[in-house]
């Protein structure tokens, strides 16, 4: 299926919001994931299934304050 | 009158009654204080555990003289010297999950300043289902590539200012000129989000 990740389209064959990050290296406890504008909340990542058209954004959480 | 001559009356009437939080005291957390304090905000919420200490002088709102004291005392006293009616909230704690709804529990706006990407991520989780806005800042440590840091609205609720890339733990050191960047584009977000505008 086609989703728009990070903003830019891209073809995926993964069905869930985690398989497609992990392909992707991103560490979902270390980010902020947002799916057609809305967060996903840490334990509710592994759950969430993707969907055709989806819009996913992952944003690393990283230290310096 | 306050700090800020230059707004209309209207704009000086929302900002001195609006009550933000600030989670941390440290090169975010002090800057922000300072500039929505010269904004003319009165009403902040600031929580931190810490004490000033000499590598803090880079980046930090604190003065040489102030070593040795607890942020949260240091920068209050900071603050009324620019503007000496203020209604400040001081909490010396270290924020967890259990405390950090409460700790700020009245405020419209919490602004994320934190360090560690530990406490950062623990805070979001803790805050964001509440649905108030927050105004985070990840990824700002080292020098240049200003135009990197930039704000994204995430979701309903989270303001993400930086550019989620450049990590202390990474080797980039954190320094007052990028750190400073961030800090005004946080406090500038929570202004504008007050006044009715784009973050």
């Amino acid at each position: 299926m086609k989703v728009k990740y990070q903003g830019k389209e891209t073809e995926t064959g993964a069905d869930t919001v985690a398989a497609f990050l992990a392909d992707n290296g991103v560490n979902v406890a270390e980010a902020v994931v947002e799916l057609d504008g809305e967060i996903v909340a840490g334990d509710a990542v592994a759950a969430a299934a993707l969907h055709e058209g989806a819009e996913l954004n992952a944003f690393r959480i990283v230290a310096g304050g | 009158m306050g700090a800020n001559t230059y707004l209309t009356e209207r704009e000086r009437g929302i900002l001195e009654s609006a009550k933000v939080g600030i989670a941390g005291a440290g090169g975010l957390g002090s800057n922000v204080a300072m500039l929505l304090v010269r904004a003319g905000m009165k009403k902040l919420v600031i929580a931190d555990f810490d004490t000033v200490n000499e590598s803090n002088l880079n980046r930090q709102f604190f003065f040489r003289r102030q070593l040795g004291e607890k942020k949260i005392d240091a920068l209050a006293a900071n603050l009324r010297e620019i503007e000496p009616d203020l209604a400040l909230e001081l909490h010396d704690v270290r924020l967890t999950p259990d405390n950090a709804d409460l700790v700020f529990a009245g405020c419209q706006i919490v602004v994320e300043a934190l360090d560690s990407a530990e406490a950062k991520k623990m805070f979001l989780h803790s805050l964001l289902p509440a649905g108030k806005p927050i105004v985070s800042a990840i990824g700002l440590a080292g020098w240049g590539r200003s135009n990197d840091i930039r704000v994204r609205k995430v979701g309903r609720n989270l303001i993400l200012v930086g550019d989620q890339m450049r990590d202390v733990r990474d080797g980039f050191a954190p320094v007052g000129v990028r750190v400073g960047i961030a800090a005004a584009m946080q406090a500038n977000s929570v202004v504008s989000l007050l006044l009715g505008e784009e973050p």
